[in-house]
């Protein structure tokens, strides 16, 4: 017999019983539809203990990074400590430091025991209930968690931010969510990512994660913006793409690009599809711009890339 | 046993949405109804479907079919005809034979009037 832990309470699970019906018995409603591992309806995330194998099948490599697994194939096999996969709670950060990246973009460093993938997102909040959305660019290793923050004078989020919140100064953050993260099964394929904007942010992390984990395929970000001086961290990506021969940097810009030779201009959804025609074989992370994301989500489909290969954030904007 | 384990179970079926969907996306007769959604949730009531059809493990209820499909307007059995059509090419490129692919028509066929809500 194990115990699994759900919040304060502690069930036991009999032998070959799964953990829904071990939760249903003590009164724990897990969301659940066919208990056949096919709706995907009772997905929990395992925070200790063995996850059994077969509970994960069928499950997205993100979401087995994730400890995520489902509860109507799960036979306990050592005591563990669960919660449901879309349970949020928040966690204390301090803000590390902040500096502008260029005119529009500010970025914001903060201290957090927050557990994260480079490519998540999470929310920032200035009050309990006045929060915004931002996506991380930095690695766990590196120990603060940064974003990469739209500089907009009346944004009541971005601007406190920028004038209100000082070193030292404490805020809270939810959980980490999201798809938009490396995982190593994909360490052959070729990855393609691109981002309008801010859209960098998560891309960033996701291509500094992929070399710092040894990435064998080609890694190709596009970054766009409307004129090149909007661009930003082109330095810091042209220096990765000098020290690493499998990193290729493409700044994309839709106007005024005649004194900048490095940059394209474009549409960022025309440059990626002519260059890249046959999608097999890639893993695909595109962020930013809703209509820029949707469009190239189908295109890279219809390209060859397959669909759990195609992850997707589009940055909605608060009206 | 199954077609659905016949084909080799779950990791078939991802591959079955992905030639299937892709077949919807491109054929215009029933495109405009794919448009501007969440192609990955989409993907996922793809495989719960296909995952019915082929005889596996599933928790299909005419409800969710019903509810659904039913702020689709315009939607008719000329529709449900090309998506059956379609199913037919996916299962075929998988080297699914005739016989096998008429029965999950035949299965994809009994969802008509829950997905046409009458």
């Amino acid at each position: 017999m194990t115990v699994v832990h759900y919040g304060s309470q502690a069930v036991a699970v009999a032998e070959g019983e799964t953990l829904l019906s071990a939760l249903a018995r003590a009164d724990i409603q897990v969301p659940n539809s066919c208990r056949s591992g096919v709706c995907h309806s009772c997905l929990m995330v395992a925070d200790s203990g063995a996850i059994p194998p077969r509970s994960q099948a069928g499950l997205t490599a993100q979401q087995v990074a994730r400890n995520c697994f489902l509860a109507c194939q799960c036979l306990p096999h050592e005591d563990m400590a669960v919660s449901l996969a879309d349970a949020e709670r928040r966690y204390q950060a301090v803000l590390v430091d902040k500096q502008p990246l260029n005119d529009g973009v500010l970025r914001v460093r903060l201290k957090t025991d927050m557990p994260w993938f480079a490519g998540q997102y999470t929310s920032v909040w200035k009050s309990p209930s006045e929060g915004r959305s931002f996506s991380i660019a930095s690695l766990p290793e590196e120990g603060v968690v940064e974003f990469h923050i739209r500089r907009r004078p009346d944004g009541a989020i971005s601007g406190w931010l920028e004038r209100e919140l000082h070193e030292g100064d404490s805020c809270e953050l939810s959980t980490a969510r999201g798809h938009c993260f490396y995982t190593p099964d994909c360490n052959d394929k070729t990855l393609l990512l691109a981002g309008t904007g801010t859209g960098l942010a998560p891309l960033y992390g996701v291509a500094r994660q992929a070399l710092a984990q040894g990435h064998q395929g080609d890694i190709h970000l596009y970054a766009a913006s409307g004129s090149p001086g909007q661009l930003y961290l082109t330095e810091e990506l042209g220096e990765l793409a000098q020290r690493y021969a499998n990193f290729h940097y493409h700044p994309v810009a839709k106007r005024d690009v005649e004194e900048h030779p490095h940059v394209q201009q474009g549409d960022l959804v025309d440059v990626v599809s002519r260059r890249h025609g046959n999608l097999k074989q890639y893993r695909v992370y595109l962020c930013g711009a809703p209509a820029m994301v949707r469009k190239l989500q189908k295109l890279s489909f219809l390209q060859g890339a397959a669909i759990t290969d195609i992850l997707a954030d589009a940055f909605e904007t608060p009206a | 046993m199954s077609l659905y384990e016949k084909l080799g179970g779950d990791a078939a079926v991802d591959a079955a949405v992905d030639i299937f969907y892709r077949k919807v996306l491109l054929d215009d007769r029933i495109n405009q109804y794919f448009d501007g959604i969440d192609m990955a949730g989409q993907a996922q009531k793809q495989k719960a479907f296909l995952t019915m059809v082929l005889g596996g493990p599933n928790s299909y209820t005419g409800k969710d079919m019903r509810e659904g499909h039913k702020h689709l307007t315009g939607l008719n059995d000329t529709h449900v005809d090309a998506v059956i059509e379609l199913l037919g090419e996916t299962l075929k490129e998988l080297g699914v034979g005739d016989e096998d692919i008429s029965e999950v028509a035949a299965l994809a066929n009994s969802v008509r009037n829950d997905v046409l809500n009458r």
